[in-house]
C-alpha cells in the first residue's frame, strides 16, 4: 500500500504544477498594449475620417452643397435617415476619444507633456464635433465602462464648455511644438504650432456654442496663414487616397453628385447670384466640380492625392469676420473677410473683389463665403443650423412636407439598444439645445 | 532488442515443437452453436501459437496429438477448452453468449461489459462501419446508433462532416465531440467553414476505417465527466485493432466504387438569355415581350422555340474569341437565331462518374508475449465533378504490444497519414462551380471557356475567359464558366499527419496496475487557392493564397487501477489518475494578388505582384490543461452497480479550476426474476454528471491591433499607409470568464428478452448548459462595442432508443434487425435580452441563436401578417414585407432514426441500412436565386390569364393573354407571378426568405449490400483462409420533399450554423464492389 501512495504522490507532484499552464493564454496574435504615439495617431485618423468621410458627405447633402443621386444616397437626399445610419460615426468618435485618452494616460506616466497636449486636442475635437452633430451626448460618464456601463447623457452646452477646458489644458502642455514638428505626420501637415491649432478649435466650438466674443478672441490666436492649414495627407496608394475620391471613384460611383440642383454649384455658376459678386467663382467651380461630378481629376479639389482640411486659416479668419460683425465691428469684419478674399484671389489667380457691405448684408456675405470656401466641411452644416439658415439654403423634398433641413444627426441604433440611460429618440428636425 | 529476441525465440521454439512432435495427426470437426454451424471460431492449441479458424460451414482442421487442449473462442461467446482424445473428430458447441458479452469502451479506453455499464453509451462495430461504403469514418457512423447526428459538408472527395451528439450546447465554445483513440485524445479540427471557398476535411476522417475495431459513442455527461472541461459535446471512443492471438493472418480488402451525383437541380429549357423589352425601353411598360441580350445574368429572354433556327447572325471581323480547346471561333452576335438548348452538354461538362479505389492490407500476428497489427491503405478518389476534384489518402499503422515482464506491458501504437486533395470552389462565390453552372442561360454553350480574345484592332489577349456573362471573353466575366472553375482554378491541399501513442501497463503490486500513456498527434495542412488571371469578377487580376497549418496535440495520462472484493458481496474497482494536455496550432497565411506576370502556368509564387498587393499573417492558438480524476465502480450483491467519478481540472483559458462530479446507479433487476421469465437480462440506471466547455483562448484580455478607419461605405484610411496606428479592440476582454457548465441527468434501461433475441436500450436525458459564453453589445460610449460574458442558457432534452432483434436464427438462415431512434429538443432558454446571435449564413438569411428557439434557428425577412396570420397585401394583391426579420425555420430535426437489417443464408448476406431525419427545415437558397434569374423550371411556365391579373409592379395582364409565369394567390385576388415578382420578393434576392425555408425531412436507403462468403472447399483450393465478395449501393434512394439537392449537406460545413444551401457542391451516391480475403 505504501508503494501505491508513493507512486500516486509522484504522479500528482509531476502534474500539480500550475506552471504547466501559466502564460499559455497570453495572446500571441494580438498585442495587449500599444505605445502612446500610435494610439494618438489612431485618434487623429478618426478625427480625419469624421471630417472627410460619411459625416462630411451627409452634412453637406443636407446643406445642399451636394446631391445624393443613386440608391441609398437618394434616400439620404430626401432626408430619410435611420438610427443605424449613424452607428459608424458615433462609434468612431468614442473609439477615437478612447485612443486619445489611453495615449494621454501613457504620456502622463512618461512625462511627455507635448504628447499629452496633442491627445487632449484630439479629444476635444472629437467631442466637439459629436456635441455639435448630436446635441446631448455621454461625456462625464463616458468611457468608464467599469463604473458606468450605461453612461448618462450630458447637456450639449456643458460638453461644449468642458472641451474648452480640455483645449486650455492641451495648450498648456504642447509648448511651442508644431504639427509638423511632432505628432502630426504622417496624417496631418501644418506649419502651425499645436497651440495655434487648439486656439482655432476653441474659436470653432465657441462659435458653435454661440459665444461670439470668446470665439473672436480665440480666432485671433488661431491659424494666421494658409500655410498653417492643418491638412489631412493623401497619396495615390492603397488606403491613402482622398476619401471623396475613394467614395466617388472607387466605391460608389454616381452616388454623390452636384446634379439636380446643388445650391453650391448654383452659386458658383451664377444660377443663383452671389451676395458679393465674384468673377473668380468660375475658376473655383472648375476646381470643385467636373460637370455634375465632384472634380476627382488631377488638380481637382477631390483629386486622388488632394489633401483635405481638418481646420483651415479660411475657417478661422471667417470666424473672426463673423464675430467682429456680430460684435458691431463691421470694419474689422470687412477686413477679415477681405483678407480671405485676397488670399482666394491668389489661390485661384482670379478676381475676388473686396466687400464693402455692412450690417446683415455683411454677415450674410461672410456666411456665404464660408459656405462656399469650406466645401465638404462639417462647419458649414453647423453654421447653417446655428444661423437658422440665414443664407437661405434650399430645403429638399418639400413635397414630403420638409420645411427645414435636418437639424441633427440621429442617435445611433447601437446606443438606442445597448445603453439603459439612453434618453430617447429625438427627431431629425428638432434643433440641438444650443440652436433651439 | 529484448522484445525482438523474445519474439524470435518464441517463434523458434514453436518451430521446434512443431517438428519434434511429428506424431501429430489431423483433428477435424464442426463447431456450432444453438443455431447451427458457426464460422470464424478461433481454435488454438493451448500453450502454442498453432491455430486455425472454422470456415463458413463451421468446419476446421488442425494438427494435434492426444492430450492436447484446444481452445475454442469466438467474439462474444464463452471460450471453451476441449482435450484431444483418441478420435480424429472433435466437435464443439459454443454457448450462445453472444449478446451477454457485448462490450463498451469507457472514456478512459477501458473495455467494460455493456451489462455492467451505467451509461447510455453505444458501440458501433467495425463491420457495420466499413460496410457503409463511405470513404470517411465519420460519415460511416451516420444512422448506426441513437443520439448521434452526422451531416456531410458536401459530396466532394474528402469533404468532412459535422458530428452532433444529442444537441448543440455552445455558441462560442467547442461544438464537436472529444475524440479518443486507444485512450488518447486526438485532433478532429476542421479549419475553415464559410459561405464561400472549398469544403474542408475533418481530421477524424484521416483514419483508415479498416484499422478500427470498434467505436463507442459516449453521449451522456456522466460517462464523459472524467474528461471534464472539453467533454460537453460527448466523446467518441475508438479502439484500433490489435494483433490477434494464434497465427499470422493477412487480411486484404479491395474496393472499387463508382460515384455519381444523387440529386440535381433542374433548369428550364424554354427561354433564353435576356430580359423583358421594356427594361431597355424597347417597348412600352405594358408589353410582356422579351429579347435575347448578351452577357446579362438573366434568362428572362425570348422563347427559344420561336427563333428562326438559322445560325446566329454574327459580325465577322477582328473582334472574336478563339477557343484554345476546340478551335471554335466566336464572333459578336447580332441576332440570336439558334434554338439549341445546352442544358445537357453544360451539365456533362461538369459532372461525370467519380471513381474511388480503396485498398487496404492488415497483417496481424502474435508470438507468445507480443502481438502486432500492421496495416497499409490507399484510398484514391476522383470526384463526380470533373477537373480538379480528388482525394488520395495513404495510411500506415503499427500497433505493437509486448509483455516485457510478467507484470509489465508496453504498447506502442503509431500511424502516418498522407493526404493529397484537390477541391472545387463552391457557395456564394463568383468563382464557384454551381453559381456559374446553374445560372448559365439554357441557350448558352459553356464548352469554349478558355481561348484568345482579339479586339477590333486584332490585338490578342491570351488565356481569356469566356462565360455567359462575357461570351467573347473580352474581359474577366462576372461569373465563371464552370469549365474554368473546374479546370483552371486550383485548390490543392496536402496533409501529413503522425500519431504516436506509447502506453505502459505495470502491475506494480498484485492487483494494482499503473497505466501511463503519452499521445502525440501532429499534422501539417498545406492549402493553396489559385485563381489565374482572367478568373471571374474581382479576381481577374489573378490571385494566389496559401495557408499552412501546423498542429500539435500532446497528452499525458496516467492512472492506477485496482479491483478489490471488500466482502463476498461487495466488489470495488477504483481508478485514480492525472492528465495533462497541450494543444498548439500555428497558421501561416500568405497571399498575393494582381499578378505582375500573368503567364504563370503552374508557377505559383507569392512574389509575382507588387509588394502592396501581398499579404502576410500568422495565427497562433495554444491551450493547455491539467486534471486529476478518480472513478469508483462498486458492485453490491452482484445486483446493484454504483459508479462515482470526479475530476478537477484547470485550463489555461480559465482563471479558476473546476470540479466535475458524476454519479450513476444501476440495478440489475433481472437477478430477481426466475429463469423462466421472458426477460433474460434487465437493468435500470440513473445518472447525473457535469462537464464543461471552456472559453476560446485569448478572450481574457482586451487586445490592441493595427487601426485604420474605414467607413461602412468602403472609403477609409488603411493603418499601414499612415504609420500603422494602433487601436484598442472594441471587444472588451473578460479575465473572469468561467466555463460553460453542462449538467445532465439521464435515466434508462437495458433489456434482453426472449432468449436474448431482443435487446433494447432506452434513455431519457435532460441537460442544461448554463453560463454559455456570449458577446453582448455595449453602448459605444463606454469605449467598447462588445463585451464577452457568461450569459446564456441552453437546454437539450431527449429520448434515445436502440433496439436489436434476431428474428430468425436457425441452421441456414439468420435475420437480424437493428433500429435506433433519437429525439432531441434544443432550446435557448436565456440570451440576456440579446435578440439574436449570428452563427452562419448571409445578411438576408442566416442560422442564428434566438432566445426561446433552438440553436441554429433559421432567421430572415418575412412577409407582414395581420393578427389572424393572413398576409398584409399591397394594392396589387401581393404580400408586403414585415418591418423586422425573424425566425423562419428550425434546421434541427424533430427526430432521427436508423434501421438496419441483415439476412444471412448460408454463404450469402444481404444487409440494408435506412436512415431518416424528420422535421428539419432547410433554407433552399439556390432555388430562390434560380427563380430570380429565370432558370428555375417554375419560372418557365406559360399561363393564360383566366381573368385580368395584376402583376407585382402593378400592371394588368388582360384575360386571355398568355404570359410567362404563374398564377398566385396570397389571400386576395389571383395575381400574375411574372419576372417582376421573381426579381423581387418571389426570388432569392428579395426581402423575404421565409418561402425558401422548406421542410427538408428525408429518408434514405443509406446502404444496401449483398455479400457472398466462399466455402472452405473453395478457399482451400485458392490457398486463402477466407474469401468474400460483396456488392453495395450507397445512398441509392432518397425520399424527400426537397428538390435539387440532398438536404444532408450544409453550406457552412461543420460550423454551428445549420440548414443552409446556397450553390453548395452536391452529394453523391455510389455503386461499390468489395473483395475481401485473408490468408
Amino acid at each position: 500500500m505504501k508503494k501505491v501512495l508513493l507512486i500516486f504522490l509522484a504522479l500528482t507532484t509531476i502534474y500539480s504544477c500550475d506552471d504547466l499552464i501559466e502564460g499559455v493564454n497570453d495572446n500571441p496574435n494580438s498585442f495587449t498594449d500599444a505605445p502612446a504615439h500610435l494610439l494618438l495617431a489612431q485618434s487623429e485618423l478618426i478625427a480625419a475620417k469624421i471630417s472627410e468621410s460619411q459625416s462630411s458627405r451627409l452634412s453637406n447633402i443636407f446643406t445642399d452643397q451636394f446631391t445624393g443621386a443613386d440608391r441609398q444616397y437618394i434616400t439620404l437626399n430626401n432626408y430619410t435617415i435611420t438610427s443605424a445610419d449613424f452607428d459608424d460615426d458615433w462609434s468612431d468618435v468614442y473609439a477615437g476619444v478612447t485612443q486619445a485618452r489611453l495615449a494621454r494616460e501613457k504620456a502622463i506616466a512618461t512625462g511627455d507633456a507635448a504628447l499629452e497636449g496633442v491627445s487632449l486636442i484630439m479629444e476635444a475635437l472629437l467631442f466637439g464635433e459629436a456635441a455639435a452633430l448630436w446635441g446631448d451626448i455621454p461625456y462625464t460618464e463616458a468611457l468608464r465602462p467599469d463604473e458606468f456601463p450605461d453612461p448618462k447623457y450630458d447637456g450639449q452646452a456643458s460638453v461644449l464648455s468642458a472641451i474648452q477646458s480640455t483645449l486650455d489644458e492641451g495648450i498648456s502642455k504642447v509648448g511651442s511644438l508644431t504639427v509638423n514638428g511632432g505628432y502630426g505626420a504622417p496624417i496631418f501637415s501644418s506649419s502651425a504650432s499645436w497651440a495655434k491649432v487648439a486656439h482655432s478649435l476653441k474659436a470653432r466650438y465657441y462659435l458653435v456654442a454661440k459665444n461670439y466674443p470668446m470665439a473672436l478672441a480665440e480666432a485671433k490666436l488661431g491659424l494666421s496663414s494658409k500655410s498653417e492649414d492643418v491638412m489631412i495627407q493623401h497619396a495615390n496608394e492603397a488606403g491613402k487616397r482622398n476619401l471623396y475620391y475613394q467614395f466617388g471613384v472607387e466605391q460608389r460611383e454616381g452616388y454623390l453628385q452636384v446634379s439636380g440642383p446643388s445650391h453650391l454649384k448654383n452659386l458658383l455658376d451664377g444660377s443663383t447670384p452671389r451676395l458679393l459678386a465674384t468673377p473668380g467663382d468660375s475658376e473655383r467651380a472648375s476646381k470643385y466640380f467636373n460637370g455634375v461630378q465632384l472634380n476627382y481629376t488631377p488638380n481637382g479639389y477631390f483629386a486622388v492625392d488632394a489633401s483635405f482640411p481638418l481646420i483651415s486659416y479660411y475657417e478661422v479668419k471667417l470666424i473672426e469676420a463673423e464675430c467682429e460683425q456680430r460684435g458691431g465691428q463691421d470694419g474689422n469684419a470687412q477686413t477679415a473677410l477681405n483678407a480671405v478674399r485676397t488670399e482666394l484671389a491668389t489661390e485661384y489667380m482670379a478676381s475676388f473683389p473686396s466687400s464693402t457691405a455692412t450690417g446683415q448684408d455683411l454677415l450674410r456675405q461672410i456666411l456665404e463665403e464660408k459656405y462656399i470656401t469650406l466645401i465638404g466641411s462639417l462647419q458649414v452644416y453647423h453654421d447653417v443650423r446655428r444661423t437658422q439658415n440665414l443664407i437661405g439654403v434650399p430645403v429638399k423634398n418639400t413635397s414630403a412636407g420638409n420645411t427645414v433641413i435636418p437639424q441633427r444627426f440621429l442617435y445611433p441604433q447601437v446606443e438606442v439598444s445597448a445603453n439603459k440611460n439612453f434618453p430617447g429618440v429625438v427627431d431629425r428636425f428638432v434643433p440641438t439645445p444650443i440652436n433651439n | 532488442m529484448k522484445t525482438k529476441f523474445n519474439g524470435i525465440l518464441t517463434l523458434f521454439l514453436a518451430f521446434v515443437v512443431h517438428i519434434s512432435f511429428a506424431q501429430d495427426r489431423t483433428i477435424s470437426g464442426t463447431v456450432s452453436d444453438e443455431s447451427g454451424p458457426l464460422p470464424g471460431v478461433n481454435i488454438v492449441k493451448k500453450g502454442t501459437s498453432v491455430g486455425t479458424e472454422t470456415d463458413f460451414y463451421g468446419k476446421y482442421s488442425i494438427k494435434a496429438k492426444t492430450g492436447d487442449i484446444l481452445i475454442f473462442s469466438f467474439v462474444g461467446s464463452k471460450t471453451i477448452e476441449k482435450t484431444v482424445g483418441s478420435s480424429n473428430t472433435l466437435n464443439a458447441t459454443m454457448t450462445s453468449d453472444n449478446v451477454l458479452d457485448e462490450v463498451v469502451v469507457t472514456a478512459l479506453g477501458i473495455e467494460k461489459k455493456k451489462d455492467e455499464d451505467l451509461s447510455s453509451s453505444t458501440t458501433v462495430k467495425t463491420e457495420v462501419l466499413t460496410k457503409s461504403g463511405e470513404t470517411g469514418l465519420i460519415q460511416g457512423l451516420a444512422g448506426k446508433t441513437s443520439g448521434l447526428k452526422i451531416t456531410r459538408n458536401t459530396g466532394d472527395p474528402g469533404s468532412g462532416a459535422f458530428i452532433q451528439i444529442r444537441g448543440q450546447n455552445s455558441i462560442n465554445g467547442a461544438s464537436q465531440p472529444l475524440i479518443i483513440i486507444d485512450g488518447i485524445p486526438v485532433s478532429n479540427s476542421s479549419v475553415g467553414s464559410g459561405t464561400a471557398g472549398v469544403a474542408q476535411q475533418s481530421r477524424l476522417n484521416d483514419i483508415n476505417a479498416e484499422d478500427i475495431a470498434n467505436v463507442t459513442v459516449l453521449k451522456g455527461a456522466s460517462a464523459a465527466a472524467v474528461w471534464g472541461t472539453g467533454a460537453a459535446n460527448g466523446v467518441i471512443v475508438i479502439q484500433t485493432k490489435k494483433g490477434k492471438a494464434g497465427k499470422v493472418s493477412v487480411n486484404v480488402k479491395s474496393q472499387i466504387s463508382i460515384d455519381e451525383i444523387n440529386v440535381e437541380f433542374e433548369k428550364q429549357n424554354k427561354f433564353g438569355q435576356g430580359v423583358p423589352d421594356w427594361w431597355n425601353g424597347g417597348t412600352d411598360y405594358s408589353s410582356t415581350a422579351a429579347s435575347w441580350v448578351a452577357n446579362t445574368p438573366f434568362s428572362w429572354g425570348d422563347k427559344i422555340s420561336l427563333r428562326s433556327g438559322a445560325p446566329n447572325a454574327v459580325t465577322v471581323g477582328n473582334n472574336r474569341f478563339v477557343s484554345s480547346t476546340t478551335g471554335n471561333i466566336h464572333y459578336p452576335i447580332t441576332s440570336k437565331n439558334d434554338r439549341t438548348v445546352y442544358n445537357d452538354s453544360n451539365r456533362n461538362q461538369v459532372f461525370g462518374n467519380g471513381l474511388t479505389v480503396n485498398n487496404s492490407v492488415g497483417v496481424s500476428f502474435s508470438s507468445g508475449k507480443s502481438n502486432t497489427f500492421v496495416s497499409f491503405s490507399n484510398l484514391d478518389q476522383n470526384g463526380i465533378i470533373k477537373g480538379q476534384s480528388s482525394y488520395e489518402r495513404n495510411t500506415i499503422r503499427l500497433n505493437h504490444e509486448v509483455e516485457l515482464k510478467e507484470n509489465f506491458k508496453l504498447r506502442f501504437n503509431t500511424s502516418y497519414i498522407n493526404i493529397d486533395s484537390d477541391r472545387i470552389q463552391q457557395g456564394s462565390n463568383l468563382q464557384g462551380l454551381y453559381l456559374g453552372y446553374l445560372r448559365t442561360a439554357p441557350d448558352f454553350d459553356n464548352t469554349d471557356y478558355i481561348g484568345t480574345y482579339y479586339n477590333t484592332n486584332n490585338v490578342p489577349t491570351f488565356n481569356s475567359h469566356r462565360s455567359y456573362r462575357n461570351y467573347l471573353g473580352s474581359a474577366p466575366p462576372t461569373y465563371g464558366n464552370p469549365g474554368w472553375t473546374i479546370n483552371e482554378q486550383e485548390n490543392p491541399n496536402k496533409v501529413e499527419r503522425f500519431t504516436v501513442a506509447p502506453q505502459i501497463t505495470w502491475e506494480f503490486i498484485d492487483n494494482y496496475t499503473l497505466t501511463a500513456r503519452y499521445g502525440l498527434d501532429y499534422f501539417t495542412d498545406h492549402r493553396e487557392t489559385f485563381f489565374p488571371v482572367n478568373s471571374p469578377a474581382g479576381l481577374g487580376i489573378g490571385s494566389f493564397g496559401q495557408t499552412d497549418i501546423f498542429e500539435k496535440f500532446q497528452t499525458y495520462n496516467a492512472f492506477i487501477q485496482t479491483n478489490q472484493d471488500l466482502t463476498d458481496d461487495i466488489n470495488l474497482d477504483v481508478i485514480v489518475g492525472a492528465t495533462f494536455e497541450q494543444f498548439k496550432q500555428r497558421r501561416f497565411l500568405a497571399g498575393s494578388t494582381n499578378f505582375s506576370n500573368p503567364i504563370v502556368g503552374d508557377v505559383r509564387i507569392l512574389t509575382n505582384s507588387a509588394v502592396a498587393d501581398r499579404t502576410l499573417g500568422t495565427l497562433i492558438t495554444e491551450t493547455a490543461k491539467y486534471g486529476y480524476y478518480g472513478v469508483l465502480n462498486a458492485t453490491l450483491y452482484d445486483q446493484f452497480l454504483v459508479e462515482l467519478s470526479g475530476r478537477y481540472d484547470k485550463s489555461s483559458t480559465l482563471k479558476e479550476g473546476n470540479f466535475y462530479p458524476s454519479a450513476s446507479l444501476g440495478w440489475k433487476f433481472s437477478k430477481l426474476l426466475d429463469d423462466s421469465s421472458f426477460i433474460n437480462f434487465g437493468k435500470v440506471r440513473v445518472s447525473y454528471g457535469e462537464v464543461g466547455i471552456e472559453p476560446s483562448p485569448y478572450l481574457n484580455a482586451t487586445t490592441f491591433d493595427p487601426g485604420g478607419a474605414v467607413s461602412t461605405w468602403g472609403d477609409g484610411f488603411a493603418a499601414a499607409a499612415y504609420g500603422n496606428p494602433f487601436t484598442r479592440n472594441g471587444l472588451k476582454g473578460n479575465p473572469d470568464l468561467t466555463i460553460e457548465k453542462v449538467r445532465e441527468y439521464e435515466v434508462g434501461t437495458d433489456l434482453r428478452m426472449w432468449d436474448n433475441r431482443i435487446n433494447l436500450g432506452v434513455t431519457y436525458y435532460n441537460r442544461k448548459n448554463t453560463d454559455v459564453i456570449l458577446n453582448l453589445n455595449s453602448a459605444p460610449s463606454t469605449g467598447f462595442t462588445q463585451t464577452v460574458q457568461n450569459a446564456a442558457v441552453i437546454t437539450n432534452k431527449g429520448l434515445e432508443i436502440d433496439l436489436g432483434a434476431t428474428i430468425i436464427r436457425n441452421e441456414n438462415l439468420t435475420w437480424k434487425i437493428d433500429a435506433n431512434f433519437s429525439q432531441n429538443k434544443n432550446v435557448v432558454e436565456d440570451l440576456k435580452g440579446v435578440e439574436s446571435v449570428f452563427l452562419a449564413g448571409f445578411t438576408g438569411t442566416s442560422s442564428r441563436v434566438v432566445e426561446g428557439h433552438a440553436m441554429a434557428t433559421l432567421w430572415g425577412g418575412r412577409f407582414a401578417r395581420d393578427n389572424n396570420g393572413a398576409y398584409v397585401l399591397d394594392s396589387n394583391g401581393f404580400p408586403t414585407i414585415a418591418a423586422t426579420e425573424g425566425v423562419i425555420g428550425d434546421p434541427n430535426p424533430d427526430w432521427i432514426g436508423g434501421l438496419g437489417t441483415t439476412v444471412q443464408y448460408k454463404g450469402f448476406t444481404l444487409s440494408a441500412q435506412f436512415e431518416t431525419s424528420q422535421g428539419n427545415d432547410h433554407w433552399t437558397g439556390t432555388e430562390g436565386v434560380l427563380k430570380f434569374f429565370g432558370i428555375h423550371p417554375e419560372t418557365a411556365n406559360e399561363t393564360t390569364a383566366p381573368a385580368d391579373l395584376r402583376t407585382f409592379d402593378g400592371r394588368t395582364i388582360p384575360a386571355g393573354t398568355t404570359f410567362r409565369g404563374n398564377i398566385g394567390n396570397f389571400g386576395g385576388n389571383d395575381v400574375a407571378l411574372t419576372e417582376e415578382w421573381y426579381l423581387a420578393n418571389g426570388g432569392g434576392f428579395g426581402s423575404q426568405s421565409e418561402t425558401f425555408v422548406q421542410d427538408a425531412s428525408w429518408t434514405r436507403l443509406r446502404e444496401v449490400t449483398l455479400a457472398y462468403s466462399f466455402p472452405k472447399s473453395v478457399t482451400d483450393q485458392l490457398g486463402v483462409s477466407n474469401l468474400e465478395l460483396s456488392l453495395s449501393g450507397r445512398n441509392l434512394v432518397l425520399w424527400t420533399g426537397i428538390e435539387g439537392f440532398d438536404p444532408d449537406i450544409n453550406l457552412t460545413g461543420p460550423s454551428r450554423g445549420r440548414g443552409l444551401d446556397y450553390f453548395t457542391n452536391p452529394a453523391t451516391r455510389s455503386y461499390i464492389a468489395t473483395l475481401k480475403f485473408g490468408f
